[in-house]
């Protein structure tokens, strides 16, 4: 036997008591031969997400290092497309609808240089030997942004009252929200200042030992799902009563899971000395490049940069399946006019606050005495998003 | 009605508070030249003997036909000029004025578009083994006859027992000929008498060691759009310069960047220490 879950349990419960409020008010008379009618709608969402709060750098001010700048990327509106389904029960008796919505915000981009200024903080890469100076700064930094929003929402709609100048109605339901998150970012050491590494001190170019940026790669993937609620109220701007004025408001409590990805490459120079063969990894200000040491037992002299290398160190984790509660917030005013009894227009603004639908984590290091203490920071993060819609509604 | 108006309005207040416009204004200027001037110049004074050893060259040639015109001696249709050199620790000192020494180095400019990570070499480095940058144009501008004794326009050259007679061209400009360091390996005159004429006073050799650096300096333009950064890098050379001997002093290499005559403030040394091998990097961004 299959196994019911609490959310299947709740859709059945809606949809006997739909069906049991259209059969007992269909006994009270005033049957036209059907217990419902078809809703489709189709709606076009032009939305900008806010409060995302990516944050890949900021500005340092050498001046005053109490001082820092947060650089955020600027997300634009994105088309969405929202569709939705149901059954609208005669005589009053509600409507149950199913609405499914994906908005993706991708391709965000911020990126800065300044090639030669450290002024750049290296704020999402892990602390250890980030930056070239292993200070945590960089001269110019790129990053790109993804999130994407998917929406699913089963709901059972009901009037709640109606007076002369407002009409009002009540929903509840079911909602699954999945919000992912993907940040990358990389940190350049575009002019590394070091020694020059051209003849004659070598013989041959070392493109081996141009520093490689910090790369940095995150991801959040939220998946939540609850209970909503929510009111309505309408108004008839006409007295034809074709064209209405909606209001709306609503709210849901998710539980949910999110699973983050973190993986932070850096890198650092490594020194072998060419006389005990002992390998150490090298600190700023990296003078070796450019000096002339013993390189054999006999007294020969070389260029000590023939004895260096660049490694990459990698500094990854994943948080599976770590619980987050989460809420949405919906306020939405449309205006929708029906110009045939079966098709109607539909148009107006929508807010939709979806609060701790992912985490941000990053690596910390503490260092107390000589030990270097590693952690990693998270913060929940949320999301809204906001702008017109336009659809088209059926009823048949 | 009335309600119509009443929600349209409020509609239209809410649009204003609520629809944003980002835009970015185009970088409308156009590319600028910045000259980058490269020195790698020691000033001698030759105080007690002390200095870099140099030779001040004076170019002379046959006239066997006396048609106050040089010979082709080596008939290959071109007249045929030789250098004159006198290497200046053994001359008068008295007669010679702090002088500059140019240095070998390399030099590498590269230039990293705006927006972008990735460098573009504009200049590859000077190569140190095939065209050293050791010439240099006159050390000395004072007017001063000829360093033999007289101010004699001709000199006789014992060339394997055979004397042969030099003419210095145009003699009453000799303060004005340049002077080279002079990369004398090979006589001139005589396959089979190398080392007849090396370095040191007389004939030496017209091998031209490189090209031609004004008083040391070397001159680079680099055309620079707002937001492109120029890297200089540089390195003194291993070694003091062909035909030049170090008494211990040694030039440091310095560069600047210009625009119009300005020098622009720039990231990072302009300047090495005067130890060989030594280098600097500076870099500049473009707005």
């Amino acid at each position: 036997m299959p196994k019911l879950t609490g959310y299947a349990l709740l859709t059945l419960m809606i949809v006997f008591f739909v069906v049991g409020s259209a059969f007992a008010q269909e006994a009270e008379g005033d049957d036209d031969g059907s217990l419902f009618k078809y809703i489709a709608e189709i709606e076009i969402w032009v939305a900008q997400p806010t409060g995302l709060d990516y944050s890949p750098a900021t500005v340092f001010d050498a001046t005053n290092p109490f001082f820092e700048v947060y650089q955020r990327p600027t997300h634009g509106t994105s088309e969405s497309f929202r569709y939705a389904g149901g059954l609208e029960f005669r005589r009053d008796a509600g409507a149950l609808m199913l609405s499914y919505l994906e908005h993706r915000d991708e391709d965000v981009l911020l990126g800065e240089s300044s090639p030669g200024n450290y002024i750049f903080t290296t704020s999402m890469a892990s602390p250890l030997l980030a930056g070239l100076n292993d200070d945590g700064l960089a001269d110019g930094y790129d990053s790109q942004f993804d999130t994407t929003l998917r929406d699913l929402r089963i709901n059972y709609k009901r009037a709640a009252f109606e007076t002369n100048r407002v009409n009002g109605s009540w929903w509840v339901g079911v909602r699954r929200v999945a919000h992912r998150r993907i940040a990358n970012a990389s940190y350049y050491a575009i002019v590394d200042g070091l020694p020059p590494l051209i003849p004659p001190l070598v013989t041959f170019p070392r493109p081996d030992l141009d520093p490689r940026p910090d790369v940095v790669d995150t991801a959040s993937r939220y998946s939540g799902r609850g209970l909503e609620m929510g009111m309505e109220f309408e108004t008839a701007m006409l007295k034809s009563k074709k064209l209405k004025l909606r209001a709306s408001v609503g709210m849901a409590f998710l539980r949910g899971k999110v699973r983050s990805e973190y993986t932070s490459i850096s890198h650092a120079f490594t020194f072998q000395d060419p006389l005990t063969g002992v390998t150490t990894v090298m600190e700023p200000p990296y003078d070796l490049f450019g000096e002339i040491i013993q390189v054999s037992a006999g007294g020969a002299l070389g260029p000590a940069v023939d004895f260096i290398d660049q490694i990459t160190v990698v500094d990854s984790f994943l948080d599976e399946k770590r619980s987050l509660s989460g809420s949405v917030i919906d306020t939405e005013v449309s205006l929708n006019y029906q110009i045939h009894k079966t098709v109607e227009f539909y148009g107006g603004f929508r807010g939709s606050s979806y609060s701790n639908v992912g985490i941000e984590s990053r690596r910390e290091v503490a260092q107390i005495g000589n030990q270097l203490l590693s952690s990693i920071a998270s913060e929940e993060q949320s999301a809204e998003y906001e702008g017109f819609f336009g659809g088209v509604r059926f009823h048949f | 009605m009335l309600r119509v108006l009443a929600t349209v309005g409020v509609l239209l207040v809410l649009s204003v508070f609520t629809i944003g416009c980002d835009s970015t204004q185009p970088i409308g200027a156009g590319p600028v030249t910045y000259e980058v001037q490269m020195s790698a110049v020691n000033v001698i004074g030759f105080l007690g003997g002390q200095g870099i050893r140099s030779y001040r060259v004076w170019e002379m040639y046959e006239d066997n036909d006396n048609n106050g015109q040089p010979d082709d001696i080596d008939m290959d249709g071109v007249p045929d000029l030789f250098n004159f050199c006198r290497d200046l620790l053994a001359s008068d000192t008295s007669h010679v004025n702090p002088t500059s020494v140019p240095w070998s180095y390399t030099v590498e400019i590269s230039v990293i578009p705006a927006g972008t990570t990735g460098e573009v070499i504009v200049s590859s480095p000077a190569g140190l083994t095939d065209d050293p940058l050791i010439n240099l144009s006159r050390y000395d501008n004072s007017s001063r006859p000829l360093v033999l004794g007289t101010s004699q326009p001709t000199v006789m050259i014992d060339d394997g027992g055979m004397m042969r007679t030099f003419r210095f061209r145009d003699p009453l400009k000799l303060s004005q000929a340049h002077t080279r360091v002079a990369r004398s390996t090979s006589n001139p005159l005589s396959d089979f008498d190398p080392m007849t004429y090396g370095l040191g006073n007389g004939l030496c050799s017209a091998i031209d060691p490189g090209p031609t650096v004004v008083d040391g300096q070397e001159n680079f333009l680099v055309d620079l759009s707002p937001g492109d950064t120029i890297i200089v890098r540089a390195r003194r050379g291993a070694g003091a310069p062909m035909g030049i001997e170090t008494n211990g002093r040694e030039a440091n290499l310095s560069g600047t960047l210009s625009q119009d005559g300005l020098t622009v403030s720039v990231i990072g040394s302009a300047s090495s220490d005067a130890v060989t091998g030594a280098g600097f990097s500076f870099s500049f961004t473009a707005r």
